[in-house]
């Protein structure tokens, strides 16, 4: 009798890899992390660009209604610490130009400095800027638009109207800069200069 | 696949840190923004359609009427009316003629919580 030998039906060793099921399982997870992902970035990422941009168009905003509250103050401010006189650097008028890129702000002088000194308003190069005789100052970056006109108190357009309308837009990033993609921020401000009361008669 | 989903879940924790720096930040926006805000926003962002917000806010520059309030702080008022109720007309000259004025310090302004003007100390000698 010859008994046949049966092969070994002993545990069989593992095959390295994973099955389909486990790709399909892990894929899914990973689908569904990109998804959380990309929702906490539009969360938190987007609000943070957002404050960016805004926060600087606030700031320059900012800084520009100052320089011309200062200017539209009812005086030129002198050297510091010489106030000088009532008649010294006392405003006089403002002229707009036609096109109202330009706001010329006239004040009477003192001697021997010319008998009137005159600051103009303007946009360069998404700037605003502040000229003073020879002296060029930047009051404000990412400025895509200035534009001034004479008008009433309310703010309606009037080529004869005692106060003047100071619209700025600003926009970040502004077509200058080298960041040039999404998200973008404009804002529009609108200031209204109004007259300084003449001085009583003595 | 493990490593990476752990490094997935590290990572959006870490985002969900940034939430109170972002919250911080926006609110100081927002105090920022409440003192000059614009009369027309447009916010064009990511994946999102193009927004136009229209507050129509019109600030005035509004000039002290004391002449001396003027020379000295030389700064127009920024308010949302064209007129400053709590700053009386001057029916008077402040002073006989033109005295020269010198400033021996430099000039205070008092500021609420919003950073509006609410006083003005100044020290002059009328020579």
């Amino acid at each position: 009798m010859y008994l046949r030998s049966q092969p070994s039906r002993g545990p069989t060793p593992r095959c390295c890899g994973f099955t389909i099921t486990e790709m399909v399982i892990g894929t899914f997870l990973m689908a569904l992390l990109a998804v959380l992902l990309a929702a906490a970035v539009a969360t938190f990422a987007r609000p943070a660009a957002e404050v960016d941009g805004r926060t600087r168009l606030a700031l320059e905003a900012s800084v520009a209604a100052e320089a011309l509250a200062r200017d539209l103050g009812g005086y030129l401010a002198d050297n510091s610490g010489v106030p000088g006189t009532l008649m010294q650097y006392q405003f006089s008028n403002w002229i707009p130009s036609s096109d109202g890129t330009t706001l010329v702000l006239n004040y009477q002088g003192t001697p021997p400095a010319p008998v009137s000194v005159s600051v103009t308003y303007q946009q360069q190069n998404y700037q605003l800027v502040r000229i003073l005789g020879n002296s060029v100052q930047t009051v404000a970056v990412h400025v895509t638009s200035f534009n001034a006109s004479l008008c009433n108190p309310d703010g309606s357009p009037n080529p004869v109207g005692t106060c003047v309308r100071i619209e700025i837009t600003l926009t970040y990033p502004d077509p200058s800069s080298p960041r040039q993609s999404n998200p973008s921020f404009s804002g529009t401000y609108v200031l209204i200069g109004v007259q300084p009361p003449s001085l009583p008669p003595q | 696949m493990l490593e990476v989903q752990i490094a997935f879940v590290l990572l959006g924790i870490g985002l969900a840190g940034l939430c109170p720096f972002v919250v911080m930040q926006l609110r100081q926006l927002r105090s920022l923004e409440s003192r000059l805000t614009a009369s027309t926003y447009v916010y064009h962002s990511v994946g999102m359609a193009t927004r136009t917000a229209q507050s129509n806010q019109i600030y005035y520059l509004v000039p002290w009427n004391n002449p001396w309030a003027q020379k000295l702080t030389t700064r127009a008022q920024l308010l949302p009316t064209p007129s400053n109720t709590s700053d009386p007309a001057v029916t008077s000259q402040p002073a006989a003629g033109f005295p020269h004025v010198t400033q021996p310090q430099a000039v205070s302004l008092t500021l609420d919580g919003n950073g509006n003007v609410t006083g003005v100390t100044a020290v002059v000698q009328v020579n």
